[in-house]
């Protein structure tokens, strides 16, 4: 069985609405990362919001560890599955970085990663600064360093990733998926364009295409 | 056609100092520039609800200071906007709603355009879309300052001019990059 299980997903924003995702199904095992390759609209942040239970899904089955996440309560949810948007600047609620790690850890129950994970993601190391004041890449690497390091989640969903020509986010991206994968946790990227240096770490590639996906074979 | 690629060594400065890097701009080209900068998403008056009214209203008033190059049914067409038109905005997905901002700015008639980090939620079709109606404003001195030069870089290799973010200035950048830890080696697949 799968840790993450999609089968027959369809979704439309109202009943008068075109599908957007129309029976989609994905399986992937424990450690698998996978990278979804889709057009503006495609539906990659709708698949993304559906699979952390923030959109409701007209048909089909979604289950994480077996358990459907409709059924779980919000507050555990967490633990389980994490959405981690393209706004990164609406998911920061304190005036520091040393509050926002303080505040994600005792959200999601844990002790607040090490220094050393702090340092991979290149993060200021004056604490004191004011995520918003933070450059954008740089507030990106912070919420990914939170959401994958903090909150920890079975599965975690990343909606597109900002500067991936630059190194210091793919390194960060690297450690993200490495660790993830020695946790048996899965990752999901989505983005609009195939990433070599994304690819090249054995990740499962899937483009999104008229509310399906269709894995890549590896080359 | 004066399209300008800005290369900086430091991708974090593009929004932490972008009225520093404007400022240089203006002073380098010896003109003011207008400058679309992606407020993340707010790409949406707010007055309007669908992306026809939106359309309407922005080029209403452009056209009412003189400052537009297309009206808004000719928008629509050439900009192949004619599927989203009944959409309300809030609906649109992400990259759509900052691609219809990045249009409406591309709209206006201006000496100098500078694009702050235009490219990224965007997909390869819609950069190559902005890319042709830029073409057609061949009087205006057009700058891209982008956290992935390399991919804008790719889709138009002979058209841009590169200069370089020096910090106290800019200067024209003379042979082809990797220099002073810039690279526009292409980290994408291009669809």
């Amino acid at each position: 069985m799968s840790t993450l299980e999609l089968e027959g997903i369809c979704f439309r924003h109202d009943a008068r609405s075109p599908r957007i995702l129309d029976e989609l199904s994905l399986s992937l095992d424990c450690g698998e990362s996978a990278l979804i390759i889709g057009d503006n609209g495609s539906g990659k942040s709708t698949l993304g919001r559906l699979i952390a239970g923030l959109n409701e899904r007209e048909k089909g089955s979604l289950l994480i560890d077996r358990r459907d996440v409709q059924s779980m309560a919000i507050a555990e949810r967490p633990k389980h599955v994490v959405y981690m948007g393209q706004t990164s600047y609406l998911q920061f609620f304190r005036s520091s970085i040393a509050d926002e790690i303080q505040f994600a850890s005792r959200k999601a129950g844990r002790t607040a990663a090490s220094d050393v994970a702090y340092s991979q993601f290149r993060l200021p190391e004056d604490r004191r600064v004011k995520p918003m004041d933070l450059p954008y890449p740089a507030m990106w690497r912070l919420q990914l360093f939170l959401f994958s390091m903090v909150y920890s989640p079975k599965v975690l969903f990343i909606d597109e990733i900002v500067a991936p020509g630059a190194r210091t986010q793919t390194d960060a991206l690297d450690v993200v998926i490495a660790e993830r994968a020695r946790n048996g946790q899965v990752t999901i990227l989505a983005y609009q364009r195939a990433l070599p240096s994304v690819a090249s770490k054995q990740i499962r590639t899937y483009d999104l295409m008229h509310g399906q996906l269709r894995e890549r074979r590896q080359a | 056609m004066n399209w300008n690629l800005l290369l900086t060594d430091n991708v974090d400065q593009i929004d932490a100092q972008s009225d520093r890097i404007v400022e240089g701009c203006n002073r380098y080209f010896g003109t003011e520039f207008a400058v679309y900068r992606p407020l993340p998403f707010v790409d949406h008056t707010g007055f309007t609800e669908t992306v026809a009214e939106e359309i309407e209203f922005v080029t209403g008033a452009q056209q009412a200071s003189g400052g537009a190059y297309l009206d808004a049914a000719t928008f629509i067409a050439r900009w192949e906007l004619a599927h989203l038109a009944g959409h309300r905005v809030v609906h649109l997905s992400g990259g759509w709603r900052k691609f219809l901002g990045v249009a409406l700015f591309a709209n206006r008639r201006a000496a100098a355009k500078c694009f702050l980090d235009v490219t990224s939620h965007l997909a390869d079709e819609r950069v190559r879309m902005l890319l042709e109606q830029l073409k057609e404003q061949t009087n205006e001195q057009i700058v891209f300052c982008e956290y992935d030069a390399q991919l804008i870089f790719a889709m138009a290799p002979d058209r841009f001019s590169l200069i370089l973010d020096r910090e106290d200035r800019i200067d024209a950048l003379d042979g082809f990059p990797p220099y002073e830890g810039v690279s526009l080696h292409s980290n994408y697949e291009h669809s």
